[in-house]
Parts: structure tokens; sequence; C-alpha cells
């Protein structure tokens, strides 16, 4: 069978009238060789690939909060990675003063947040993505909407890069212990809803 | 066969582990607790967009891709991060960006009030007069810094960055580019508030900063024309731009201002003259609950910077001036969005926003917002090769009104004017007057249909005796049980040209995945974000677009 695949290796012919062929060691390394290259190393590619996704898809267990230094509307500098201490549970929002679909989405939050506060004491933390020379925009749209959640400013997108959020809106529910337990992309009337069973779930 | 496994098998494969982390993520946290502790932190997100178009381009091919994996994972100390970007066909628009490769990757260590930073790191020193790196995918722009970062924040008040390294320049290099320059730059900021005791005591913060870039570039052969000879130009390998800046914070007010200068840099931006380049902002802000009014203002002369002396387009900027106008959202707004003219304008900006009160006579149950917004650009280059000195280049101005009528009806009512040079922001006229007016009206209706189903209703008008003449719009999204999102949208032109496009999309979220899938015809035009515009050629076809972050 190997070697009906042989027919470049043919080393060595022993009496020209009639020819019979050998194959020196050499011959079945080119083939071994070959036989590497076009199944065995694709194949381990393929694996490779396969491998680096499920380890990447099992490491998303356990999601968390990385560490960033943001500030805060009066330019005092906080840890992500500590927002969540002494909180029984936490909401961050990712949004920008250009994206309708924040703001509406933020709006609908803040209709309810008295409510959600008394009822499971949750702590809403918006993030700001707006650059540096447009985050002078977000203090008076916070304070003209009535804004009475926390909000912060990642004016170089480190922290939203760190949590790889690539839309806007974004949402992350986190528990106590520090660990993401539900995240949303984009905004849907009336979404406020399912986040609310999250962070209810989040809690027990 | 194979790219079609790429495109569309590779995010489906990552479905069913995922969704299986995602509903059963809780119960397996606390199985698995004791092993997770000792597991570093991590995160995933995927985005991949297709196009498949209707009709076949000269090269024969229909369907094209743009692909992004981000992963990170990161423990109290370290955090190591890696993008791989997939555009070896990419949409058209983005063909400058074609490639394919991991893009990005960096090792990032926090220890105490120290930061370093080693690989790809974006960075931008105050309000990005002298350097800003970043991304945005939207418009294919992406200037990582390939280097060395380290950054001290004291809790004292006290911040210092030091940076050295080269600048992305799309897919033109696999560790570093020996052809190209680099940049090393240094910012170093003060916070009155934890530094000085008056300062926390009568509440007021002072924060002010220094910084300075300088970008390296050889000698290239570059030959000008002056006075009807040419000459071989002699160039500096250095080019240097530093930048101060102050902020003043009390109670409701919010002031801040900086002055950039930039040393003798020809480039191709300023038909290669050496003279200085400068830039100066102010902005200032009042709010209070309910009321806020805000002020700024930003003159530019020269003041293009980029690490290459003939970049052209979006590439290798070094800073970025943000366009000082409203970004809107609307369609027939984006008609005609302005884009920056680093090289010689002076833009102002002003917004009021007021909330009316609840049970007040125009605020009714809910209450109601307004907003006026105006912006106005002028040209402030007497010898820019493009507009004079005060002429216009760009004007905006904007009235809103969004009111909530009842838990299930809201609306917003807008009236925007737009004066545009198409002159100077093209380069080129199309028709005998250089300024396009269009009077854009806009009505957004938001009903509640009950708990399980919305619906989001726009219309719009855009009334002008320039250009194309008028256009119409309309577009309808039906939410239903908050997975799902069906719209459809119609503009059509009622005056010169009667193109009609078209849109028609459903789009399905389930928690972290987002799915669009659509169909329908685009217009050709620029696609601008924060005064960085791309141009995109006009599209036919059914797009998919997926994401998904974790």
């Amino acid at each position: 069978m190997i070697k009906a695949h042989l027919p470049h290796y043919i080393l060595e012919v022993k009496n020209t009238k009639n020819p019979t062929y050998t194959y020196t060691t050499r011959a079945y390394i080119y083939y071994l060789r070959e036989l590497y290259f076009t199944y065995i190393d694709l194949m381990i590619k393929k694996l490779l690939t396969l491998s680096i996704l499920v380890i990447l898809s099992t490491l998303s267990l356990n999601a968390q909060i990385p560490s960033i230094k943001i500030n805060n509307l009066d330019g005092k500098s906080f840890d992500t990675a500590t927002l969540f201490k002494g909180e029984k549970v936490i909401v961050i929002s990712f949004f920008a003063t250009w994206c309708k679909p924040c703001l509406r989405e933020l709006n609908a939050i803040n209709d309810v947040y008295d409510d959600w506060k008394e009822e499971t004491g949750v702590k809403l933390i918006a993030i700001s993505t707006d650059d540096s020379a447009n985050s002078f925009k977000v203090k008076p749209l916070v304070k003209s909407n009535d804004w009475t959640f926390e909000v912060l400013l990642d004016t170089n997108k480190d922290f939203m890069r760190a949590m790889n959020v690539n839309m806007l809106p974004s949402i992350f529910v986190i528990n106590s212990k520090g660990k993401i337990t539900y995240s949303h992309t984009g905004y849907i009337d009336g979404g406020e809803n399912e986040i609310y069973k999250e962070i209810k779930k989040a809690i027990q | 066969m194979k790219i079609i496994f790429k495109l569309f098998l590779f995010p489906l494969l990552l479905l069913p582990v995922n969704s299986f982390s995602q509903s059963n993520k809780t119960n397996l946290q606390d199985k698995y607790s004791s092993i997770l502790k000792y597991l570093p932190g991590s995160n995933l997100s995927i985005q991949s967009d297709t196009y498949y178009a209707q009709e076949a381009n000269i090269a024969g091919q229909r369907l094209f891709s743009n692909n992004y994996i981000d992963a990170s994972i990161f423990n109290k100390y370290l955090n190591l991060g890696l993008r791989f970007e997939g555009l070896t066909r990419p949409i058209p628009g983005f063909e400058a960006h074609r490639g394919r490769g991991i893009a990005n990757i960096y090792l990032r260590s926090n220890y105490k009030s120290f930061t370093l930073d080693i690989g790809d790191f974006y960075e931008q020193f105050g309000s990005g007069l002298v350097l800003r790196s970043y991304e945005d995918r939207n418009i294919g722009t992406d200037n990582s810094i390939r280097g060395l970062k380290l950054k001290y924040q004291s809790p004292k008040g006290i911040a210092l960055k030091l940076l050295a390294g080269q600048a992305r320049n799309h897919f033109d290099r696999l560790v570093y580019n020996q052809n190209r320059g680099y940049l090393y730059g240094a910012d170093i900021e003060l916070n009155s508030n934890s530094l000085l005791k008056t300062s926390e005591k009568y509440n007021w913060t002072l924060i002010s900063g220094i910084s300075a870039v300088n970008k390296f570039e050889k000698e290239d052969f570059i030959i000008v024309q002056r006075d009807n000879k040419s000459y071989k130009l002699r160039q500096n390998e250095n080019v240097m731009a530093i930048s101060s800046r102050l902020r003043f914070l009390y109670k409701d007010f919010d002031i801040s201002a900086e002055y950039a200068h930039k040393f003798s840099d020809p480039n191709i931006s300023n038909d290669y003259s050496a003279k200085y380049g400068s830039a100066a902002m102010l902005s200032a802000s009042y709010s209070k609950q309910g009321l806020s009014i805000l002020f700024a203002a930003r003159r530019s002369d020269n003041f293009d910077f980029r690490s290459k002396r003939s970049a052209r387009d979006n590439d290798l900027r070094i800073n970025f001036l943000q366009a000082f106008t409203q970004q809107h959202s609307y369609s027939l707004a984006t008609l005609h969005p302005y884009a920056t003219q680093p090289q010689g304008e002076l833009a102002l900006q002003s917004e009021i926003r007021y909330k009316f009160a609840k049970k007040s006579f125009l605020g009714g149950k809910y209450g109601s917002t307004v907003k006026f917004a105006i912006s106005n650009i002028r040209g402030a280059s007497p010898i820019s090769s493009r507009g004079g000195l005060n002429e216009l280049f760009f004007q905006d101005i904007n009235l809103e009104f969004s009111k909530k009528i009842n838990k299930k009806y809201s609306f917003t009512l807008n009236y925007i004017y737009q004066q545009y040079n198409q002159e100077i922001i093209e380069g080129h006229k199309e028709y005998e007057d250089k300024y396009i007016r269009s009077n854009i009206f806009v009505y957004e209706g938001k009903h509640r249909l009950n708990n399980n189903f919305s619906l989001r209703t726009e219309f719009q008008y855009l009334l002008s005796p320039d250009a194309e003449g008028d256009w119409i719009f309309a577009l309808g999204e039906l939410s239903l049980y908050k997975y799902c999102i069906l719209s459809a949208s119609q503009q059509f032109n009622i005056g010169l040209s009667k193109e009609y496009y078209y849109m028609y999309s459903i789009t399905g979220i389930i928690s972290s995945h987002h799915l669009q899938l659509s169909y329908g015809r685009t217009r050709e035009g620029w696609n601008c974000s924060g005064g960085v515009c791309r141009y995109m050629p006009e599209t036919k076809g059914l797009f998919l677009s997926y994401n998904f972050i974790f």
C-alpha cells in the first residue's frame, strides 16, 4: 500500500532489463515527511485551534472584572477590580453620550432604580466610553437627566477593552464575589426587566 | 468551502459551549469554586461581519468579511491579551485594512501604583491634541503603539506616563517595521484634590498637566516645487509636539483649557512647509439637576501630526482632533458629515439641555427634555491651501424636544439645520454652489404595545435647495419578547437623483450573543466617527453580523 504512493522515491534499480525497485530508508523518510505535511501537520493545527477555543470557552466560566484605573466625574481615580467590594450585587453598563439606545436604557433604569435599590440593594455603575476630548459632555448629560447612579469615565477605553466590549450598550451583572454572572449587549425596550431578573438571580 | 467554514461555522462552534456555560454558569461556579479560585479570570469576545454582494465585483468576488476575536486572561498582577483580525477579503471600504494575523498582543502588569505595558497599547495625553492612539472598527482605524509604556499613578494625585514604540499601520509589519520611524513621549498630571488640603476642604479641584511627544523618521527623498524650480527637501528627522493643560472644577462649574505647539514638520498635508503648528482648546460647562450648559472652542493651525510624512487618509495619525460637531444618529442628519480639517479651522460648539420638571406645565406627568445645540466651524489659516481665513466650513443647528406622554408612548421631535462646504470637506464640488444647505425634520415615536411588544418609528424629511434635493426616510422597528428585533427602513430621494435605498433586518439577542441578518442597499458616502471619515462604496446584498462577549 505504502509503496504504491512512492513513485517519486525510486532510488535503486537493479537489472535494467527486468527492473525491480527497492526503496531505501531515505525514501521512507521522505514519504513520512510528505505524510506529515499533508495530513498530520494540518490535523495538529486544527486540533490546536480547537483546543485553544475550548480552553477559552471554559475559561469564560471564570469571567470577572480586571483591574484598571479609571476616574470619576471629579477626576478621582478608582480601581475597577474593587468596585464590587462591599456590595451585594453590581451592574456595570457601558455607554457613550452619542449612543441613543444607551441613553434609552439608562433612562429606563433610572426610572426604576430606586425600587431596584430598595428591593435588592443593587448598585449601578455607568461607564462612559467617550474619549477625553468629549468627556466634558458627560457631566452635563448626567445632571440634566437627573441620573442618580454613579458614572465613571473610561476615556482611554482601557476598561472597555479589558472587558472585551465592542458594542454599545453592554451590560454586566456582577455578584458579591466579583464574578460576572450575566452579560448582555444591545437594548430592546423593556430589556431592563430582564436585567432585574438577573440581578435577583445573582443575589441568591 | 474553506471560507464558508471560517466565516460561519467558526463562530457557531463556540455557540453551544458558551450557551451551556451561560445557563449553568452560576451552578458550575458554585460547584467548582474551589478550583476556579486558582484559575485566572478571562474574557472573550468575537465580532464577525459578513457581506454577500448581489452582484460580483470585477474580480468575481461576492463574499466579504471582517472578523475579530479578542481574548484575555488575567489575575491580580498580570493581564495577557490578544486580538486576532481576519480581513483577508474585507468588506468594501476596508480595503486598506486587508490582512490577517494577530494585530494586537500585550502583557500588562500591575504592581501597587505602577502599570507596565509590553506590546501593543493605546494611550492619550490630555484631550488628544498631541497623542491619541485608539481603535475604531467602524471606520477601520487602529493606531495602537507597539513598545513599552510605564504608568505611575500615586494616590496623592500625581500621574506620570512614559511610552515609546512604533505605531501600527494596518498589516505592514510582523514585529517591527524598520522602514518606518518610531515615537516616544511623556505626560505628567497633578490633581490638587489629593495634593492640597484647602482644595478638599473648599471642594474645588485643579488638574494640570504637561505632555510631550517626539517622532523620529529617517530622511526621505522628497522633491518640492518652489517658484517653478525643483528642490530636494531637507527634512528634520525629529519632530516634537508639546502641550499643557489646566482644568478647574468648582461646584457645578467645569472649565478646561489646553494649548499645544508642534515644531517644524514638513508633511504632505501642509505641502511640505516648515512652519510651526499650534492648537488651542477651551471648554466650559455648568450643570445642575435638570439644566446643563456647555461651550467649547478649538482653533487649530497646521496640526496634522503623523508618524510618516507622506501618510494620507486615516493612516498613522499620532494626534487626534475630535470633530467639533454634534454626533447625530438619524440617517438623514448624517448624509453630509463633517471631517476635521487639521490644516486650519476654528470650531465653536455650544449646547443647552433643560429638563422640565414632572407636573409642570410643559413637563406633564413624566417630565420632558429640550436640547438646543449649535456648532460652527470656520477656516483659521490664511495660507492654507484649503479654505481661506474665516470661510465657513460647516454649521449645524439642532433643536430637540422629547416627551413621555404615558407609560405606552413617548416621542422626540428634532429640527436640524446644516450647512456643508463640499469644496473644503471633500476637496471638490459637484454642484454650482459649494454649500449644501439642508433642513432636516425628524419625528421618533416609541410605543410600548404590551409587555412583550414595542414599536419604534422614525420619520425624517430633508428639505434642501442644493445638491440632490429632498430626501424622505422612514423606519419601523418592532421588538418582540426582548429577544428579537424586526426592522425595515426606506430612504428615497424626491429631488434630482430619485435614488431609492432600503434595508430589512432581523436581529436576535440571546444574553451575550447578538446576531443580525439584513438585506438591503446602502448609499455610497462618508462614514464618520468623531471627525475621522472613511469612504464607503455603495453596497447591495445580504449582511450578517455576529457579536459575542464574555
